[in-house]
């Protein structure tokens, strides 16, 4: 067996959003690299068993959530790093003005249960399909669909985002239209 | 086209409402129920009481722009470890399949 040079340049390019993928899973940047690195290693190791033609990113990320899932079902909520202590390791920081909705954001994706976060992050930033999603979770596409609309339900709750184009009017007449609306 | 605005301020930050004052505190709770109920009918509106009903697409659009933004803070050049890692392993592959011929 040899490593195809496109393989490798496959696997690297997938990388880092792999690498993005354990973080926001694991919330912690170390764990999330030895993560990424035990499966890259997994991968190469079942190398054969990827099927050419197919998407060798989704394959990975499949990779990898299996053995976040079974490591987490191991330790449980022994590390959960919800406050983030990752984000002052991470290079690229946002903007000074956009740091506290940045940093809301990210407390309230972690207060979201795990298949919900997993899901949103997947379709939502990964740039996969619900398809590929539902292959990667090992579930069904519907159930994907529903785990994102929750989560981004909750997500609305959470930081109290508001609609801004479906009401013009001031606060007092919408929430008078919301009363109205009622059943 | 996907276009990404880049998250400004204005996106989701409400300004404070400036009657929320402090000085009104001492008359007395009871009398600026209105403010009070006003804010609560708008997180009402958020409840996910309605079913299965999906949220506007504003609303999707923005959080849509925020996890992005969050993901792509993320997206930064992998450690040497995992490139190394495999250029070491294709190496190592490339020898053994050498020996064997």
């Amino acid at each position: 067996m040899t490593l195809e040079p496109s393989v490798r340049e496959t696997a690297l390019a997938a990388a880092p959003s792999l690498r993005a993928f354990a973080i926001s899973l694991c919330g912690n940047v170390d764990r999330a690299d030895d993560l990424v690195q035990e499966t890259l290693l997994r991968a190469l190791a079942n190398i054969d068993s990827f099927q050419p033609g197919t998407n060798m990113s989704a394959w990975l990320f499949t990779i990898l959530r299996n053995l976040f899932r079974s490591e987490y079902r191991k330790r449980r909520r022994e590390v959960e790093d919800t406050d983030g202590s990752y984000a002052e390791s991470l290079r690229s920081q946002p903007e000074q003005s956009s740091r506290l909705e940045f940093q809301e954001f990210r407390t309230a994706l972690a207060k979201l249960p795990a298949d919900q976060r997993e899901a949103l992050i997947l379709v939502g930033a990964s740039g996969f399909s619900y398809e590929e999603a539902a292959d990667i979770c090992g579930c069904a596409v519907g159930t994907i669909k529903s785990r994102v609309n929750r989560a981004r339900t909750r997500l609305a709750q959470l930081l109290s985002i508001e609609s801004t184009s479906d009401f013009g009017p001031d606060h007092t007449t919408r929430a008078v239209l919301i009363g109205n609306d009622v059943p | 086209m996907k276009e990404r605005k880049p998250l400004g301020p204005d996106s989701s930050i409400e300004p404070k409402s400036p009657e929320s004052s402090t000085d009104k505190k001492k008359t007395g709770p009871s009398k600026d129920p209105e403010g009070m109920q006003s804010s609560m009918g708008l997180r009402a509106s958020l409840s996910p009481a309605r079913g299965s009903a999906s949220l506007g697409r504003d609303i999707q659009s923005k959080i849509g722009l925020q996890l992005r933004a969050y993901y792509d803070s993320l997206l930064d050049p992998v450690p040497p470890r995992f490139t190394e890692l495999l250029n070491k392993l294709d190496r190592t592959e490339s020898k053994d399949r050498s020996n064997d011929s």
